[in-house]
């Protein structure tokens, strides 16, 4: 009864302690209330009655992005914009039928702007951005036919470089209506489309500022209310090399094609070029739609990034894979000889060797060196489509490389069960031939060939190839993205292949032997469009390789012919610039 | 025993006369030609869920609540399945999901588990008489709180998660926990608030900052906060007028039919307005305190009390954040805000409330 007694008292006390604690909420938020509608009275008054608050933002300039010298290659200059505030538009019609005359952008257009934010009437709308100042003083001196029409300026994006590089940096554009509700945009905000300022864009994008200002009757400023500074995104340097990339791009003038060098031993690009390309600077400015519709429609697809996204056979850059699933498998060895005639027969189908007139009998040290294709598709046979699949997968093929760029395409490395599946046909003995040489179904992009390259450089281990080394100051550290694991005798054996090829006589990569020691791998792909395809994948050196380079020209010819001269090019350059660095430190 | 055989009026007519001015200012809030594009008839629709929602009530209001305090559990589970499927679902979208579509109807889960996790905290407190003021049974009650409480945080949805822990705070002083042991876990709360603020999104962080210093963003919510001013500021002691607030009129104000309904009423109603709006909070509240007091059983008590709270806090909180006192976090005002899922809830609550009225003992004055 008593511990009862107790207990209700305690209760008691709560639910007064509870009662005065509403109490005082309701007092707090009527005494705030008294305070807001009565002492405060005349000055919100007076704020509200001219409706005379103005936002203007202020646009956050981009990070700049560095090549790994320091060398900039993308900055912001200024630009002057157009924009309207809707609140003070007055003769609305009218002003905007002016505008557009002015802007040279239809009516329509103007009114879908000010529409999208129309909730928004305080805020400067922009209209239009990268103004010329011959436009800024026509519409300066119509001012008083303009009201609510407003000149500022806002940072704008600089290629310094025009079109070198443009794949990897990509390029720039107004956020779109779905880009705006998926973060923190505004309209008028630049947004990474592609390449680097893509994948990198929120490191990039700066934070907005706005002034807050406060105006007269006849929108005319009178002091500023608030005001928060925009802030700059972070700055970004590449592992590209700006001089190498630029002699990549002089290489491949006029081509279709790839360059990419990297170091195989830690995946840091030092270059790579894809051409046909474009200039980003186009972007930067409001892009005609005939330019638009130029490049995409344009048959060469100047945007696309062959060495990420570029599907490819790789022809007979491929046999490498082959040589080591063979080797590592225990099927071959050194002692192994094929002998090639310039044609085999399989039941009652020939088969070419590139070399019509043959090869004689080689091992497979030779078969490399020489390209022998029989000696290739006779092996093959012996490994079989699964051993050759699963070898191919090993060494990265129809997988992404994870290289910090958007858009990379997978390729394919077919199976018998895939063939099943999508032509409803049983895998052939003349499918595992074509194969054997690169050719047939398997489609790989250059960048992961080069990969395969770089893992058998590297002795089984594989780098994630990438191109961003800083981010402000933070260091990105290069990340092992696979280890094969490979006897050895199998890597000692491809590498003199491989070695033969440029620096032994008649070994097909002759075109690229050089003081530096390069080796590496031609390969002529049959295309059934034109004339082949011209690669060449090599290294250097040879001893202790610090450079991997990847030559794939689309309607080149001969690999050995045309791709391993530039891959020697490419390969000269780097230790020039190399050797120019070091004279002048 | 004699029971009080009818409903309690005063809660009845506040509600009623809350709704009331709900539908009329939303319906100045929106009735502008180019704001009536987005949200045509919204105070029609409003008006649709206000009878749902008393014939929701009414009916709640027949049901034992024991019946409610029985089931917690089971909802509490089920509202965590929704909450979980919720993220699961909304990990696919950008900035998280807050809303279940199922046709025309969109649904809240934290709406759904502001009412489960006060019926369920009360049958927690009432299974566990006499270990809950123990330092153990009170971490096992902390523990049942914060599992929804997180999964709502990263919704996300910070502000419902928020009014969550006052409430919480006052249903355990009812429950009879040691004072000494609410005010240290408050405290432990506080010191390890700093731990939440990486669990916050981006813009969460900017609001509170700019509730700090609201010149810091005039373009985001700092913006909200001083046109929320201007307009109740300017409305003075008679206000500009119904349809007539030129800050409202002019959708200087975001989101003026939801969260910032009350800077329209304060701007067009003026201070006479709100006070009366006030004063219905009040006496609403009050009565709700009455009855919590007045209750047949423990059980009752806390239930109510957990009610009341919920509706003060909220309140508190979404006229404190109009008049610039509380950051912005997107709490509606309870009745009065524009949606249907957090009237129906709202209304479900009261229905409750009655219940607790009409079982109590003779002892109600």
């Amino acid at each position: 009864m008593v511990l009862e007694r107790l207990q209700d008292k305690i209760e008691e006390k709560r639910f007064k302690f509870i009662t005065v604690f509403i109490s005082f909420l309701f007092l707090i938020l009527f005494i705030r209330l008294v305070i807001l509608q009565i002492i405060e009275n005349e000055k919100y008054k007076k704020l509200a009655e001219s409706n005379s608050i103005r936002v203007i933002p202020e646009r956050a300039a981009r990070g700049i992005i560095y090549d790994r010298y320091r060398e900039k290659l993308v900055d912001n200059i200024p630009s002057f914009t157009v924009s309207i505030i809707p609140a003070d538009l007055r003769n609305k019609e009218k002003v905007i039928e002016k505008l557009s005359q002015i802007l040279n952008i239809s009516e329509e257009e103007i009114y879908e702007k000010l529409d999208r934010q129309k909730y928004k009437v305080f805020e400067a709308i922009k209209i239009k951005g990268n103004l010329n100042s011959q436009v800024i003083s026509v519409i300066e001196e119509h001012k008083l036919e303009l009201p609510g029409v407003l000149i500022h300026t806002e940072p704008k994006r600089n290629y310094i470089n025009n079109d070198i590089a443009s794949h990897i940096l990509g390029y720039v554009g107004e956020v779109s209506l779905s880009e705006i509700n998926k973060g923190n945009y505004y309209l008028g905000d630049l947004i990474g489309k592609s390449g680097i300022e893509k994948r990198y864009d929120s490191y990039l994008r700066g934070v907005n500022g706005a002034t807050q200002i406060m105006v007269d009757s006849r929108g005319r400023e009178i002091k500023i209310v608030g005001k928060k500074a925009s802030s700059k995104g972070m700055d970004i340097m590449l592992t590209i090399d700006l001089k190498l990339q630029r002699k990549c791009e002089e290489l491949l003038k006029d081509k279709k094609g790839v360059i990419i060098a990297m170091d195989p031993r830690d995946g840091e690009i030092y270059a790579m070029a894809s051409k046909p390309s474009f200039n980003p600077n186009m972007f930067s400015n409001p892009l005609e739609k005939e330019s638009w519709d130029d490049l995409i429609s344009n048959p060469d697809r100047p945007l696309l990034n062959r060495a990420i996204a570029g599907l490819y056979s790789p022809g007979s850059t491929f046999k490498v894979v082959l040589a080591c699933a063979a080797l590592e498998e225990h099927i071959l060895d050194l002692k192994d000889l094929f002998v090639c005639h310039g044609t085999y027969w399989y039941s009652t189908w020939n088969y070419n060797c590139w070399k019509r007139e043959g090869h004689g009998s080689l091992n497979i040290i030779d078969a490399i060196t020489y390209s022998c294709d029989i000696f290739f598709y006779q092996t093959g046979l012996v490994v079989k489509i699964d051993k050759i699949s699963e070898y191919s997968k090993l060494f990265g093929l129809g997988e992404e490389t994870r290289i910090d760029l958007d858009g990379e395409k997978k390729g394919l490395v077919p199976t018998a069960e895939w063939k099943e599946r999508t032509f409803h046909e049983h895998w052939m003995p003349g499918n595992t031939i074509q194969l054997s040489i690169g050719q047939g179904y398997l489609l790989a992009t250059p960048i992961q060939m080069i990969n395969v390259y770089n893992i058998i450089i590297n002795n089984g281990t594989l780098y994630k190839p990438y191109l961003v080394k800083f981010i402000n100051d933070r260091e990105i550290f290069p990340e092992v993205l696979k280890r094969v694991s490979l006897r050895d005798d199998t890597l000692n054996i491809v590498k003199k292949g491989l070695w033969g090829a440029v620096n032994k006589s008649g070994g097909t990569g002759w075109r690229a032997k050089s003081n530096f020691n390069i080796a590496g791998k031609t390969a002529t792909i049959e295309n059934p469009h034109g004339p082949s395809h011209a690669s060449f994948i090599g290294f250097a050196p040879f001893s202790a390789p610090e450079i991997s380079v990847m030559v794939f020209l689309e309607g080149g010819g001969s690999g050995g012919e045309i791709a391993a001269p530039i891959a020697k090019s490419v390969i000269e350059e780097y230790y020039k610039l190399k050797k120019e660095r070091y004279a002048r430190k | 025993m004699p029971e009080s055989k009818k409903l309690n009026r005063i809660l009845l007519v506040t509600v009623l006369l809350l709704s009331i001015i709900g539908i009329l200012m939303i319906y100045s809030a929106t009735n502008n030609i180019e704001y009536s594009y987005f949200y045509h008839n919204s105070y029609l629709r409003q008006l649709f869920w206000i009878l749902i929602g008393f014939i929701v009530m009414f009916i709640i209001s027949k049901v034992n609540y024991v019946v409610w305090i029985e089931i917690s559990y089971k909802l509490y589970f089920f509202a965590l399945f929704l909450l979980v499927l919720l993220f699961i679902v909304g990990k696919s979208k950008f900035g998280g999901l807050r809303w279940f579509h199922l046709g025309p109807f969109s649904f809240q889960p934290s709406e759904f588990c502001k009412v489960v996790l006060i019926l369920s905290l009360t049958r927690f407190i009432v299974d566990n008489k006499g270990k809950i003021e123990l330092i153990y049974g009170l971490l096992k009650t902390f523990l049942m709180i914060a599992i929804p409480l997180v999964l709502i945080v990263i919704q996300p949805d910070l502000g419902t998660a928020l009014i969550f822990i006052p409430v919480c705070f006052f249903v355990l002083l009812v429950g009879g926990v040691r004072v000494k042991y609410l005010i240290c876990s408050f405290l432990s709360l506080l010191i390890l608030s700093p731990l939440f603020w990486h669990l916050l999104k981006d813009y969460q962080k900017r609001r509170l900052i700019s509730f700090i210093n609201p010149e810091s963003d005039p373009l985001g919510s700092g913006y909200s906060i001083i046109q929320s001013k201007i307009a109740i500021g300017s409305g003075g002691i008679f206000g500009k007028g119904f349809l007539k607030g030129t800050q409202s009129q002019l959708n200087f104000l975001p989101e003026h039919h939801t969260d910032f309904i009350f800077s329209v009423i304060g701007e067009e109603l003026g201070l006479i307005g709100v006070s009366i709006v006030l004063f219905l909070y009040y006496l609403f509240i009050m009565e709700g305190v009455k009855i919590a007091i007045c209750a047949k059983d423990k059980a009752g008590k806390i239930l109510a009390t957990g009610i009341v709270f919920m509706f003060a806090i909220q309140i508190f909180v979404n006229i404190g954040m109009t008049l610039g006192l509380l950051p912005i976090v997107g709490i509606p005002l309870p009745f009065l805000s524009y949606g249907g899922s957090a009237f129906l809830f709202s209304m479900i609550l009261v229905g409750i409330l009655l219940n607790i009225h009409y079982l109590s003992v003779g002892k109600f004055k």
